[in-house]
């Protein structure tokens, strides 16, 4: 029987290794073992409240496979199996943020500017921010400035997230980028895709630009409302 | 004896010398609408003087109706369908030539409808034109391409989609291993006939690289791809020995670079300067792999000056130095906000080191 400490400790552990729940086959060193989703109920039933279930134990475990992204330690497959392993116990912690008990870190919203039909990097900065303990909505690609307007009128203090990939539209995302700060001047916009750079981000007028996921979890977490 | 086009790009290929240096563009189509504006006609190859011309197998699709392919979802009505049951979806018009994808396996649950999905049927008696256009291209001077990229990884996750496939691998789930063996099995016959055809170059390819380093991981990728990728190759060169592996990954390669000429590539495409240092993969790879491309698209030919590409080219073709190892080329597609002025100067910079003799 684990105490609180271990079995956040070992949280963490099953999200940074991608561990689902006690059948999934992968990773094949904790083959039999309780994942994610049986250990976040456990914890819940010892009478860990949701909030530190969340904060100490599925948060730090997707925060390390973050950094580990960036530093080319772990790939798309690992983030992958640590997202399914993160959304495995925050399944248990749904009622908690419908009742109020727990509260995530704020909205970003996120999607590929419009003209831009590619949705890797988008998805993958979505599994990583949500990881993070933010409400992430994902408007998809293709996605014109109101829509993404029309997404923060409906959150309020909601941050934005542009991606793109194609070089053609980064010229979109530089119309959308002003068109939300002419309706929205507070609302902070990321931005991000292969092509993007920080000399194109202040040139357009984004508030952070980051080459990987994690740079953009890091500038959330600095401007939590 | 001044070479044929052919004889030029097959040398400089194999870093056997060269007399002028090769090079290879794509234009998009506003690209090409916009070359028919200035010249009256889109035969852009020609007046780039590209050594090559790409080749196109024929295979039937092994379905009726694509839309049976997806049980899972409705697709919308403009949706167009590829020869392997992909569909292709319009974006808004902001998307110009770009599609959004279906993947017609993704969800599939069940390993029999891996086992029976309708992959195309090659057959060698429908691939006499291949041939022909193939002796055509050669008696003008000419060398073949043939397009087979999106060879083992791409076609099996634009089948399965990404999120599944490598959901299947990283599980040890027999439907990734399945899929991979369906898709190898194609790949293998498609490269044989075009072997068979006397193609000089068969280009294949995955994208296996991000902007930012691999995608996947080397190991996993020399456990699942490589081998496979090796039999295809393996296929072709039993057939033609000395036809030439072109392969493209977009994004960084480099860590994959020493399993790909283990694999038997011989040039490596399109080596993106903004993420990939040529100069030092030359140092360390450029007795053994040629390089295809090299003139980023996501800095250099949008926002480049026409003497800046200038520059860049001239640097990659001394880099290359008297042996070749070079076909010179925007890294993708010539999308639409690149200025005509940089490719012209591209085209210029390749004549002014190795004047092309008339």
């Amino acid at each position: 029987m684990m105490n609180p400490e271990e079995l956040l400790a070992q949280i963490a552990k099953c999200v940074e290794r991608g561990k689902v729940n006690k059948t999934s086959p992968f990773p094949p060193d904790m083959k039999e073992q309780d994942g994610a989703d049986e250990l976040t109920s456990k914890a819940l039933d010892a009478g860990i409240s949701a909030d530190v279930v969340l904060q100490k134990g599925l948060v730090p475990g997707m925060e390390i496979v973050g950094v580990k992204f960036r530093e080319n330690k772990v790939f798309v497959p690992e983030v992958l199996m640590a997202a399914k392993a993160m959304s495995a116990g925050m399944k248990h912690l749904k009622p908690f943020f419908q009742s109020g008990a727990v509260k995530r870190k704020g909205v970003f919203i996120i999607g590929t500017v419009m003209g831009d039909l590619h949705d890797i990097g988008k998805n993958l900065l979505g599994m990583i921010v949500e990881g993070a303990g933010w409400e992430v909505i994902d408007l998809g690609i293709d996605v014109p400035a109101a829509k993404f307007l029309a997404a923060v009128e409906e959150h309020p203090g909601a941050f934005i997230g542009l991606s793109c990939l194609l070089t053609t539209t980064m010229l979109n995302m530089e119309k959308i980028v002003h068109e939300i700060k002419a309706a929205k001047p507070d609302t902070k916009v990321l931005v991000g895709g292969a092509p993007v750079t920080d000399d194109f981000r202040a040139r357009i007028g984004a508030d952070w630009y980051s080459p990987d996921p994690q740079g953009a979890v890091e500038f959330l977490n600095k401007h939590i409302n | 004896m001044k070479p044929t086009p052919r004889e030029n790009l097959l040398r400089a290929a194999r870093r056997e010398g060269f007399d002028w240096v090769p090079i290879d563009l794509l234009l998009c189509d506003s690209q090409i609408r916009a070359f028919w504006s200035r010249f009256g006609h889109e035969e852009y190859f020609d007046w780039f003087g590209v050594d090559f011309r790409w080749v196109e197998l024929y295979e039937n699709p092994g379905f009726t109706n694509p839309r049976d392919l997806y049980p899972r979802e409705v697709l919308p009505a403009d949706t167009e369908f590829d020869v392997l049951g992909l569909g292709h979806s319009k974006g808004s018009e902001a998307a110009f030539h770009m599609t959004h994808m279906h993947h017609p396996l993704a969800g599939a649950d069940r390993i029999e409808e891996i086992v029976n999905y309708p992959l195309p049927v090659v057959r060698k008696e429908e691939n006499k034109p291949l041939i022909e256009r193939v002796r055509e291209l050669h008696a003008k001077g000419l060398a073949a391409i043939c397009m087979m990229q999106m060879t083992i990884w791409e076609a099996a996750w634009y089948l399965r989609s990404m999120e599944d496939l490598l959901m299947d691998m990283m599980n040890g789930d027999e439907k990734a291993d399945i899929l991979f063996d369906k898709i190898l099995d194609y790949q293998i016959q498609r490269a044989v006939i075009h072997a068979e055809a006397g193609v000089d170059i068969l280009s294949l390819g995955d994208d296996v690289g991000m902007q930012t380093g691999p995608l996947m991981s080397v190991e996993m990728w020399e456990m699942w791809i490589k081998p496979r990728l090796k039999k295809v190759i393996d296929s072709a060169r039993n057939i033609k020995p000395d036809i030439l592996i072109f392969y493209h990954s977009c994004g960084d390669a480099t860590l994959f670079i020493e399993g790909l000429i283990d694999a038997g590539v011989d040039i490596l495409n399109p080596i993106q300067p903004e993420c990939m240092d040529f100069n030092a993969i030359h140092d360390k790879y450029g007795s053994k792999l040629s390089f295809w491309g090299t003139l980023g698209t996501q800095q250099l030919m949008p926002f480049g000056t026409p003497e800046q590409v200038r520059e860049v080219s001239i640097e990659r073709i001394r880099k290359c130095g008297e042996n070749g190892g070079l076909i010179l080329g925007p890294t993708h597609l010539v999308e639409p906000e690149v200025p005509f002025e940089n490719l012209v100067a591209m085209k210029e910079a390749a004549l002014e080191l190795y004047p092309r003799r008339s």
